[in-house]
């Protein structure tokens, strides 16, 4: 091929992508997107570690917590009411870019009616800053309430906490 | 063979010096006012000093600009590829803010000195007059100076963070800085410049990214940069056979891509085919629970199931599932149909004494085990048992 057929086959490959454009401005709404990146070649921001957890009353992980970029997943076995675990995330911003903590979720978010609370210190939502080259570090609490009047049994609690870091 | 300019060495020792203080002191080279003023002023002021020390001597090749167009040919494929594949693994929001201020900052904090650092790079390999130890440390350097320190001892915490990320980021940037010293030395600094300018305001510009797992990450990249370097080095091949017209036809039949390219088609059918992107896939066995049928170290090939298929299945059918985050390839032993026609099934390996304890519904069942391949997951188990360690 010379020169002229490979400007003619850059021209034709340079119309495609125009077209993927519009056709991705058609169908964007019904893409899938799974959330906020915390990964790219320029963009680092990621979960570093997570704690084993501080028991009280008789609270203990029912499997090792775990990371993956930015989402952070526990399961603690509680005991009596009174019981809870505490458990630190460290993130790291390893980029070259500033950013600001702009969501926070935990899920279950609300276990309503079951006497289990969950608790996210440390941070805020749109206020926490994450500098490049710096760390935040969330405290995640998991507990029973103390006063809740259901039969003693041990309740095994999953919960996942999802960070997302965008640019400020 | 020519001397090697004196003047040269002076940017080998500043950027040996550069890589020591990125490697001691990370968080310094992440600061605002470093990224945002002296790395600009740092790799303009080198490639300043390389262009004068160079005495401007200008880079000779033939059929330049044909290397260049392949090039943007395959920078251009590789972006497509890259972006459609979120059709089939999803996207994921960018998290570059889009607004115009943000994105000319963005703009000013890396495009400049991808430009300065190819420009620096080309410039050392066209001095190292071909020597293959000067080529091999420009390789190098360039690679190291790419590295992220600041986030590489989480990356080694574990045996399996280590393995992915090996896989999807060094392995990836010793090709691609492999290439680029190539490419440098075959047709200047123009062809990386673009590759990696086009690449970084893909990322700065573009609302979204595909949601791609580390394996497909590092697969697409190494295929891009095969493929880049098969093509040009032809097209060099032939540039000098046209010059010098002394080609033989073993040289043509070894760099020629028709040979190279179907080769290199099949192997990524092959590891396409392992990592499960076609309808049938290897799963290798980690347990003696299926034996006689099968044991430990053994492949088998099983077919991913529509949900039709899934309620068509019958005892005795050996199906994959997951549970709790493990997968698992059992024989089902009971179909269980409740009194509002929900299936699900009750299963157990062949050389249990009892069924297992749960049930399986038809989102925890994969696919049907079609046939098994003695010994075939050895390399998988093994590997599974380090990482897992």
């Amino acid at each position: 091929m010379d020169n002229k057929g490979r400007n003619i086959v850059i021209g034709a490959l340079l119309a495609a992508i125009a077209i993927m454009a519009v056709g991705y401005a058609a169908l964007s709404q019904s893409l899938t997107i799974n959330g906020t990146a915390s990964i790219s070649s320029t963009w680092d921001v990621q979960i570093i570690s997570i704690s084993e957890g501080v028991p009280e009353n008789g609270a203990s992980n029912a499997s090792t917590p775990t990371h993956d970029g930015t989402t952070a997943t526990f399961s603690t076995n509680l005991t009596v009411p009174g019981s809870k675990m505490t458990y630190e995330i460290t993130v790291k911003n390893s980029g070259n870019l500033n950013a600001m903590l702009t969501g926070l979720t935990k899920s279950p978010d609300s276990p309503a009616g079951t006497g289990i609370y969950y608790k996210v210190t440390g941070v805020e939502q749109g206020v926490t800053k994450l500098d490049a080259g710096q760390t935040n570090v969330i405290t995640v609490e998991v507990g029973w309430v103390s006063t809740d009047t259901s039969m003693p049994q041990t309740k095994t609690v999953p919960l996942t906490v999802n960070l997302t870091y965008t640019q400020y | 063979m020519k001397k090697i300019n004196n003047k040269i060495w002076v940017v080998y020792g500043i950027l040996i010096v550069y890589l020591f203080l990125l490697i001691l002191f990370p968080s310094v080279f992440k600061q605002g006012i470093y990224t945002k003023l002296i790395q600009q002023i740092l790799w303009f002021g080198l490639a300043l000093y390389c262009y004068y020390a160079s005495e401007k001597e200008s880079f000779r090749n033939r059929d330049k600009t044909g290397k260049i167009q392949i090039v943007v040919i395959f920078t251009i494929i590789y972006l497509m590829i890259y972006f459609v594949l979120g059709l089939l693994f999803g996207y994921k929001v960018s998290p570059y803010s889009h607004s115009i201020t943000a994105i000319l900052s963005n703009i000013w904090v890396f495009i400049p000195v991808i430009i300065f650092q190819e420009y620096i790079r080309a410039v050392l390999v066209r001095f190292t007059r071909r020597n293959d130890t000067l080529l091999v440390i420009i390789f190098l350097l360039f690679s190291l100076i790419e590295l992220n320190y600041g986030s590489l001892g989480a990356s080694f915490a574990t045996k399996e963070s280590a393995f992915k990320y090996v896989s999807s980021t060094l392995l990836p940037i010793l090709t691609k800085n492999a290439l680029f010293t190539y490419f440098a030395l075959v047709c200047d600094y123009l062809p990386s410049m673009i590759f990696r300018v086009a690449v970084m305001a893909a990322n700065i510009l573009l609302p979204i990214f595909p949601d791609l797992d580390w394996f497909v990450t590092g697969l697409l990249e190494l295929a891009t940069y095969v493929i880049m370097f098969i093509s040009v080095n032809y097209m060099n091949d032939l540039s000098k056979r046209v010059a010098v017209r002394s080609s033989s036809r073993k040289a043509q039949r070894t760099s020629n891509p028709k040979v190279t390219i179907p080769l290199l088609v099949i192997l990524l059918a092959f590891v396409c085919f392992v990592a499960g992107f076609f309808t049938y896939r290897p799963i290798a066995i980690v347990s003696d629970s299926m034996v006689p049928k099968f044991a430990r170290g053994d492949a088998v090939v099983v077919k991913k199931l529509s949900n039709k298929e899934k309620k068509a299945l019958k005892k005795n059918d050996i199906v994959q599932y997951t549970l709790d985050g493990r997968t698992i390839v059992h024989r089902i032993h009971k179909k269980i149909v409740d009194e509002n026609g929900n299936i699900t099934y009750q299963t157990k390996g062949d050389n249990n004494n009892a069924p297992d304890d749960k049930i399986v519904t038809l989102k925890q069942i994969k696919g049907k085990v079609t046939f098994v391949v003695p010994y075939a997951g050895w390399p998988s188990v093994l590997i599974y048992d380090f990482l897992k360690e």
